[in-house]
């Protein structure tokens, strides 16, 4: 019997199948801002604050080498492409400005801590250092700053700027 | 913000980062920690309740979240479970990141996870790993020898 909603099929021998192939489905598994959480935990409870940031700022500079290498370039369109992109796989509402020089982004919570919450668990206590350190060490070292100008820690509802250098 | 379609990446760079604080062992207790915190309330909890059907439960819906390419088998008559991964959407991934190296035994840490919850529920675990193409087998069964 094929069950063909589920692609799932059964027979009488009691064997249950299910196939799949990648392009069954979206590739959005909410979970992982728990394991991220847990590794975050893990890092901070053994080894500090200091080696979390600095954990954060190795994984920024080397899966965002070619934002960061954009940014450089004082390529600002690149960083909004990326954010309107991000938020978009992750199917989350965002306000995102931009004028020349800058992008204001504003949240009324992160996907990470709400559905860290769902599950019934505690969000590190340094997880607004995915946003903060992240960014900067984004900006470094580049044409761009980045400030987050609040963050609720308890939904990680927030704004944050990027502005070229230098602009009021 | 890290979103859960990066952490794939930001994995892989945490089992470099401990691995450079405290070599292989420091990889394997995060592994036994991250298995006891992650994996009790659902999938030991599962398969404690339903057995191999909480297996099938718990992979058909965390690998069709993660868009892999797979087959999961459920024989009750065999009393196993059985997962043919023929792409692992995050090896895949990993290897798809041309600028990051991805960690060097990154598939080494779904057995560390999930062999001790299969043991646990009174099961035993074997699995087969070709890394270099982002594929797998891994059959949870009961033992006929007593």
């Amino acid at each position: 019997m094929i069950n063909s909603e589920n692609m799932m099929e059964e027979n009488d021998g009691g064997i249950k199948v299910m196939k799949r192939t990648a392009s069954d489905n979206k590739y959005l598994h909410r979970d992982f801002h728990q394991t991220l959480n847990l590794l975050m935990d893990y890092i901070y409870e053994n080894f500090g604050i200091n080696n979390l940031i600095t954990y954060l700022e190795q994984f920024t500079l080397e899966y965002h080498k070619s934002l960061h290498d954009q940014l450089n370039e004082g390529n600002i369109h690149a960083l909004v492409s990326y954010l309107h992109d991000i938020y978009e796989k992750e199917e989350w509402p965002v306000v995102i400005r931009q004028g020349g020089g800058y992008v204001e982004i504003e949240q009324e919570a992160c996907p990470g801590i709400t559905h860290i919450k769902s599950m019934g668990k505690t969000p590190c206590p340094l997880y607004v250092e995915t946003y903060r350190t992240v960014y900067s060490t984004l900006c470094s070292d580049t044409p761009f700053e980045y400030k987050l100008d609040y963050f609720d820690d308890e939904t990680g509802a927030c704004k944050q700027t990027f502005r070229k250098k230098g602009q009021i | 913000m890290i979103s859960c379609t990066e952490f794939i990446p930001a994995y892989s760079e945490g089992f470099k980062f401990l691995e450079a604080i405290g070599g292989r062992e420091e990889v394997e207790r995060f592994w036994s920690e991250l298995s006891e915190l992650y994996l009790t309330d659902s999938l030991l909890k599962l398969m404690q309740e339903k057995g191999l059907e909480g297996c099938f439960e718990y992979w058909s819906h965390s690998l069709n979240e993660e868009a892999a390419d797979f087959t999961i088998t459920l024989d009750n008559d065999k009393k196993a479970f059985r997962i043919d991964m023929h792409k692992c959407p995050s090896k895949g991934m990993l290897m798809e990141l041309k600028h990051m190296v991805p960690y060097h035994a990154y598939c080494d840490h779904c057995e560390a996870l999930y062999r001790p919850i299969a043991e646990k529920a009174g099961y035993e675990y074997k699995s087969e790993v070709d890394g270099n193409n982002a594929a797998c087998k891994l059959t949870i069964f009961k033992s006929t020898i007593k």
